[in-house]
C-alpha cells in the first residue's frame, strides 16, 4: 500500500489512473492546482509521484527539477513524447523512471512496484492481495494460507495474481500469457500448461485444493 | 526523365565547327576570294597567295579564340546538365527499380548430382552514390564575357534563384508538416492512453477485441510518427550500445497480443553466445544478467531464482553473453516490431508458426567486424520477383495483395531508419518455407561508443 501522487492534466487519463492505482491497493493523491505543484507534492509526503511533463500553466520539467532539488520522492515520468532523447532528458531531470503513453496498466503497476521495492523498506511497501482465504504478497513473492507460507516462482506469482485479481472471473489462457510476456517470460501454450500444473502443486503443498478452476475452452478462475 | 537519357552535347572542336558551319564556309570563301580577286586584278601568284593565307590565318585565329573563350563556360554548362540528369535518375522517390542497384542472387550452389533445389532469393538495398548538386554548380558559374553567354548565364541565375526559393519554401512547409504530424501523434496518445486504461479497468471479456483494435491503432500511430521522421534531414536519434536481448524482448512485448493470438512460438536463445568465447569478445559483449536498460532494473531477475525453482520458460543464460550493438533503442524496437508484424501477417496457416532471433559475429577483432541479427520465420516466404522490391515504398507484392491491410510502408520505414543509423537491412527467403531478415551492425560505428 503506497501513497501515490498523480500529476496528469488530462481528466480522462487521471480518472482512469486513479481507478487503476486504487484497484491495485494504492492510495491516490491529486493536486488542487497546478501553480504550487512542487510544494504541494512535498507537503503531501507521497511514496511516489506520477508526473506528466506537459502541464497547463506550469512546466513539468521545472516541477521535476524542483522536486528533485527539495526531496527524494521517486518520480515516474509519464509522457507522450517517446523518443530516446525525451527519455534521457527526463532521467537527467532526476526522474527515476520513464513510461511512454499509451502504456499498459499492468506494465505501469510493475514499474511502480519495482521502484517501491527499491526505495522503501519492505514493510511500508508491502502490497498484498487476498481472495478466498489465500493471501498473496506481491513484493516478497509468497503465498500464505492459514498461517503457512510458500515461496512462488516469478511465473507462478504472476499467474496467481491475475486469477486472484479477477475475483472469480474466467481469465483466458491468452490473457495470462500476455501478462507473463509483459514480465519477460515468453511462454507458449505448452509451457503455460506446465506452469499451471506447477502452481497447482505448490498450492497443494499449502493444503489448498481446487483453488484454480479450469473452464474448458475458456480459461481459468480462482 | 527519358529526355535526359540522350547523350550529352559536348563542346569538342569538331562539334564547335559543325555548329558554326556557315561562318566557317564564309571564312573559307573569303580566303578563296582574297586569292582569286587579286589574281584577276593582275597580281602575281605569290603575293595573292600570301594575302589569302593571311586572311585564312586571321579567320582561323579568330575562330580559335572564340572557341577558347566560350569553351570553359559551355563545359561548365555541360557538367551541370550531366549532374542534374544523374540526380534525376537517383530520385529517392522513384519507383523504378533502376533507381537502386539490385542484387538478386538466384544462384545457389547446388551439390553436384543433387536434385534441383528450390532457389533461395536474397536482396540487399544499396543507395545510389551521391552526386554533385547542379543548383550549387549553377550558382558558382563564373560570369562569361560574351553576350550570348551572358544571356544564358543570367537566365540560369534567374532559374537557380527561383529554384532555391521554391526549395526553401518547400523545406519550411515540410518542416511545418512534420511538426504538425509529430504534434498530432503526441496529442492523440493521451486519449489513446485513456481508452486503454478504461478498457483495462472495466475487466470485461467482451472488450478483448476492442483492446486488440486499440493496439492496432497504437501501432499505426507509431508508424505515422516514424514516417514523418524518415523524411527529416536531421538526425533525431541517439545511438548507444544496447543489448540485443533487451531490444528483442521489448519488441516482442509490444507485439505480445498478436503473437499470442497467432500462437507463434518465439525463440531467442540464439542471441546468447556461450561464455567460453568471452575473452575474444572484449568490450563488445556484456553478461546478460546485468540490469537491462530498457525495462527497468527488474527486467532480468531470473538470475536471482535458483535453478531448481526456475520457471520452465525462462532462458537460462547463466553461462552465456549477449552481443551489444550500437543503435537508437526506440528506433530498433520499432524496426523489429515491423519485422515481427510481417512474420505474423505472412505465416503459413497449415503449420505452427515459429519466429527465431539469433546473432552472429563476423570478422571478429578486425576493422570490418560486424554483428548480424537475424529474424527468421517459417511463413509463406517471398518470391524471387518480389524480394528485390520489398523495401520500396508502397510495394505490397503478391503476399501483400492477399491480405487486406498491407500499406507497403513497414519494410520501407525499417530500411530507411536502418540506413539513417548506418545499419544495413537485407532479406533472404525460400518461397513457401521461410523468410529471414538480417540487420547488420558494423563495428566502425561502434568504436566511438565504447
Amino acid at each position: 500500500m503506497a501513497r501515490i501522487f498523480v500529476v496528469e492534466d488530462d481528466e480522462a487519463v487521471r480518472t482512469q489512473l486513479a481507478i487503476l492505482l486504487k484497484n491495485a491497493g494504492h492510495e491516490v493523491l491529486l493536486p488542487t492546482s497546478f501553480s504550487q505543484l512542487a510544494s504541494e507534492i512535498i507537503d503531501a509526503h507521497p511514496h511516489l509521484v506520477l508526473l506528466d511533463l506537459s502541464l497547463p500553466g506550469t512546466d513539468g520539467q521545472y516541477v521535476a527539477r524542483e522536486l528533485r532539488r527539495r526531496s527524494d520522492i521517486p518520480i515516474v515520468v509519464l509522457t507522450s513524447r517517446s523518443s530516446e532523447l525525451d527519455e534521457l532528458m527526463s532521467l537527467s531531470l532526476g526522474a527515476d523512471d520513464f513510461i511512454a503513453k499509451p502504456y499498459n496498466g499492468q506494465v505501469l503497476l510493475a514499474h511502480i512496484d519495482a521502484i517501491l521495492r527499491r526505495t522503501q523498506t519492505s514493510d511500508e511497501a508491502g502490497r498484498t492481495l487476498s481472495w478466498k482465504g489465500l493471501t498473496l504478497d506481491l513484493l516478497r513473492s509468497t503465498v500464505s494460507f492459514e498461517g503457512q507460507t510458500v515461496e512462488l516462482t516469478k511465473n507462478e506469482l504472476r499467474i496467481l495474481e491475475v486469477l486472484m485479481r479477477g475475483e472469480g472471473a474466467v481469465i483466458s489462457r491468452n490473457e495470462i500469457m500476455e501478462v507473463l510476456w509483459g514480465d519477460g517470460s515468453f511462454v507458449d501454450d505448452n509451457t503455460l500448461t506446465v506452469n499451471m500444473n506447477r502452481l497447482r502443486q505448490t498450492l497443494e503443498k499449502l493444503g489448498v485444493k481446487h483453488y484454480i478452476v479450469t473452464h474448458r475452452g475458456q480459461g481459468y478462475s480462482a | 526523365m527519358i529526355a535526359f537519357k540522350r547523350r550529352h552535347a559536348n563542346l569538342s572542336p569538331l562539334a564547335y565547327v559543325r555548329s558554326h558551319l556557315v561562318a566557317v564556309c564564309f571564312m573559307l570563301a573569303a580566303s578563296l576570294l582574297s586569292y582569286i580577286l587579286p589574281r584577276q586584278m593582275g597580281l602575281d601568284h605569290d603575293p595573292a597567295l600570301l594575302i589569302a593565307l593571311c586572311v585564312a590565318c586571321f579567320s582561323f585565329v579568330a575562330g580559335i579564340s572564340n572557341y577558347l573563350r566560350e569553351k570553359s563556360f559551355f563545359d561548365a554548362l555541360a557538367s551541370i546538365a550531366e549532374s542534374s540528369c544523374s540526380l534525376g535518375d537517383a530520385l529517392p522517390d522513384s519507383l523504378h527499380s533502376s533507381a537502386h542497384s539490385v542484387q538478386a542472387s538466384s544462384a545457389q550452389s547446388v551439390p553436384a548430382g543433387a536434385a534441383p533445389q528450390p532457389t533461395v532469393s536474397s536482396f540487399s538495398y544499396q543507395p545510389a552514390p551521391p552526386v554533385a548538386d547542379p543548383l550549387l554548380a549553377a550558382t558558382k558559374l563564373v560570369r562569361p564575357h560574351f553576350v550570348e553567354g551572358e544571356l544564358a548565364w543570367q537566365a540560369l541565375q534567374g532559374l537557380a534563384q527561383s529554384a532555391r526559393r521554391e526549395i526553401s519554401e518547400q523545406r519550411t512547409q515540410n518542416a511545418e508538416y512534420r511538426e504538425y504530424i509529430e504534434g498530432w501523434v503526441h496529442e492523440i496518445k493521451t486519449p489513446l492512453a485513456a481508452q486503454r486504461l478504461m478498457l483495462e479497468n472495466m475487466h470485461d471479456v467482451r472488450l478483448r477485441p476492442y483492446e486488440q483494435e486499440l493496439s492496432r491503432v497504437e501501432q499505426l500511430v507509431e508508424q505515422t510518427l516514424f514516417f514523418a521522421r524518415s523524411f527529416s534531414l536531421e538526425n533525431d536519434y541517439l545511438i548507444r550500445l544496447c543489448a540485443l536481448d533487451d531490444l528483442v524482448q521489448t519488441a516482442l512485448k509490444s507485439r505480445a497480443k498478436s503473437l499470442i493470438a497467432a500462437m507463434v512460438h518465439v525463440d531467442f536463445e540464439g542471441l546468447y553466445v556461450p561464455t567460453h568465447q568471452q575473452e575474444n569478445f572484449e568490450g563488445l559483449y556484456v553478461p546478460t544478467h546485468q540490469p537491462g536498460d530498457l525495462e527497468g532494473p527488474d527486467a532480468t531477475t531470473y538470475q536471482q531464482v535458483d535453478l531448481e525453482k526456475q520457471d520452465v520458460s525462462s532462458v537460462s543464460p547463466v553461462n552465456a553473453i549477449v552481443p551489444k550493438v550500437p543503435c537508437d533503442p526506440k528506433w530498433m524496437v520499432f524496426i523489429l516490431g515491423q519485422l515481427i508484424d510481417n512474420a505474423v501477417k505472412y505465416r503459413m496457416p497449415e503449420r505452427a508458426a515459429k519466429l527465431s532471433f539469433y546473432a552472429r559475429v563476423f570478422n571478429q577483432d578486425t576493422a570490418n567486424e560486424r554483428v548480424e541479427l537475424s529474424i527468421e520465420d517459417n511463413g509463406v516466404g517471398i518470391s524471387q520477383a518480389d524480394i528485390v522490391r520489398i523495401f520500396e515504398r508502397g510495394f505490397t507484392g503478391t503476399n501483400g495483395r492477399q491480405t487486406s491491410h498491407s500499406t507497403g510502408l513497414g519494410l520501407y520505414l525499417a530500411q530507411q531508419l536502418c540506413q539513417k543509423m548506418g545499419l544495413t537491412l537485407r532479406a533472404e527467403s525460400l518461397q513457401g518455407q521461410w523468410t529471414r531478415f538480417i540487420i547488420s551492425f558494423p563495428r566502425q560505428g561502434l568504436e566511438e561508443w565504447l
